[in-house]
């Protein structure tokens, strides 16, 4: 057996059958009925080389949401380091984190619900990525005017918003529009670090043009569905 | 005909059952007590029944006599603990107290009991999401019943009135993820601090910062 990942880095593990597989086959039928039989039928593999790559359904299912978090926030993190000064920046990670949801929403699902009760493993490594969107949010303390005024946690709290609303939505108990709820996300944000005119601000913001493409058809969809 | 003593007597048929009834209620009451550091510090998927079992200190039949389950179980321990923290909430502030004084002791209250209570606020606030859809259910009900109480908040304040839509929702999911971070966290919290924050971060916008003061110290002075 091999270390975390099955052998795979972690692109490669998402784009394995056995990687597409744990995503689809949790999102199905939830953590707690999914199992490895099911992995394997999914994924067509003998079930050699999947004990050849992972001991079982939480160590496969951990190296896929690990897989899955260092993919999201190396593009999170490019997007808010070629973003320019704070907010802008963190606008752009914003952005970036919308277009990740669009593209992958079945990845985002299985990081943000069904992995859920897979235990403290997962619990800390999806921990540890909000508090690192946290430590991008207190970034805003370099450009406050007065820092020390700023609440010690600000990050954390607009983080935490940001988290729960994107759970709820995968749920499907929180309905609208992902696309619209950001600029509200960034006035949370910005907020406590740049005061009221400048979180207001963020609420006229437009989109990037490849995000605007196609958002009012989206949000219609959104409309319909819910 | 020698009598029996009282004691020895059987009780008339209703009396019986309804002493049945409460002493089963008594003994759910202490199998919960004892289930809310288990599912607390084990996190609720990895308790096992057996674990329950030898917390509560019962028989399996006995338990499925308590309880349908699990699950069960885990929904009476989060109804206890939220009917708990309620009254803290509720009784904090006198009635006829307006919006902002009782959000402000409620948000005090709230907090208190988090830290006096870490392994149930846990309970209620993390286990919650991986327990079950009736469970997670209640948790955003939770989040949803604080979320309408701010939004008065916005109708009584002309200042609030103009803060974008879905203020509310923020600021109940950002104090949901923020009181959860810090009972993930080992270290002592004080309350005084993380109070400070949360007022400043949820009351302050929809009542202001000189209002929020004021209020501060009018409190502060009746304490």
């Amino acid at each position: 057996m091999t270390g975390g990942r099955g052998g795979l880095d972690g692109a490669a593990l998402l784009a394995h059958p056995l990687g597409r597989a744990v995503v689809e086959v949790v999102n199905e039928r939830g953590y707690e009925l999914a199992d490895v039989a099911a992995f394997l039928a999914r994924a067509d593999v003998p079930e050699a080389e999947f004990r050849g790559r992972f001991a079982g359904k939480p160590e496969a299912v951990l190296a896929v949401l690990e897989a899955m978090i260092g993919e999201f926030r190396r593009r999170v993190d490019e997007a808010y380091r070629s973003g320019g000064a704070w907010p802008d920046s963190l606008r752009a990670a914003g952005h970036e984190t919308v277009r990740w949801l669009l593209e992958h929403p079945g990845r985002a699902r299985f990081a943000m619900v069904s992995t859920a009760p897979a235990g403290d493993m997962a619990r800390a490594r999806r921990e540890e990525l909000f508090l690192w969107g946290a430590s991008l949010v207190d970034e805003g303390r370099s450009v406050a005017a007065d820092p020390a005024a700023v609440p010690t946690r600000a990050g954390v709290i607009a983080i935490g918003a940001v988290v729960e609303d994107l759970r709820r939505h995968q749920e499907g108990t929180l309905f609208g529009d992902i696309l619209g709820a950001l600029p509200r996300m960034m006035y949370a944000a910005v907020r406590p670090y740049l005061g009221e005119a400048a979180a207001r601000r963020e609420l006229a913001m437009p989109l990037p043009a490849d995000l605007e493409r196609g958002a009012a058809e989206r949000r219609r969809v959104a409309r319909h569905l819910f | 005909m020698a009598r029996l003593p009282e004691h020895l007597k059987s009780a008339p048929a209703g009396r019986e059952r309804v002493s049945q009834e409460v002493m089963q209620e008594h003994q759910r009451e202490r199998v919960v007590g004892r289930a809310i550091p288990v599912f607390a510090k084990r996190g609720y998927n990895a308790t096992t029944i057996d674990d329950l079992l030898a917390a509560g200190k019962v028989g399996v039949g006995n338990f499925y006599e308590l309880f349908a389950g699990k699950e069960d179980c885990f929904l009476v321990a989060y109804e206890r603990i939220f009917s708990a923290a309620r009254e803290e909430v509720e009784t904090a502030a006198a009635p006829g107290e307006d919006w902002a004084e009782k959000t402000y002791l409620g948000l005090r209250a709230l907090i208190d009991f988090g830290l006096a209570h870490p392994l149930e606020a846990r309970l209620v606030l993390l286990e919650a999401q991986s327990a079950g859809d009736a469970a997670l259910s209640r948790y955003n009900g939770l989040l949803d019943e604080a979320l309408v109480w701010l939004r008065r908040g916005r109708e009584q304040h002309r200042g609030a009135r103009d803060l974008p839509p879905g203020f509310e929702r923020a600021s109940v999911s950002g104090l949901a993820f923020y009181l959860q971070q810090c009972l993930l966290e080992p270290r002592g919290h004080d309350a005084e601090d993380l109070f400070g924050e949360v007022a400043a971060m949820i009351l302050e916008p929809i009542i202001g910062a000189r209002a929020l003061a004021r209020l501060r110290d009018s409190l502060a002075a009746t304490a």
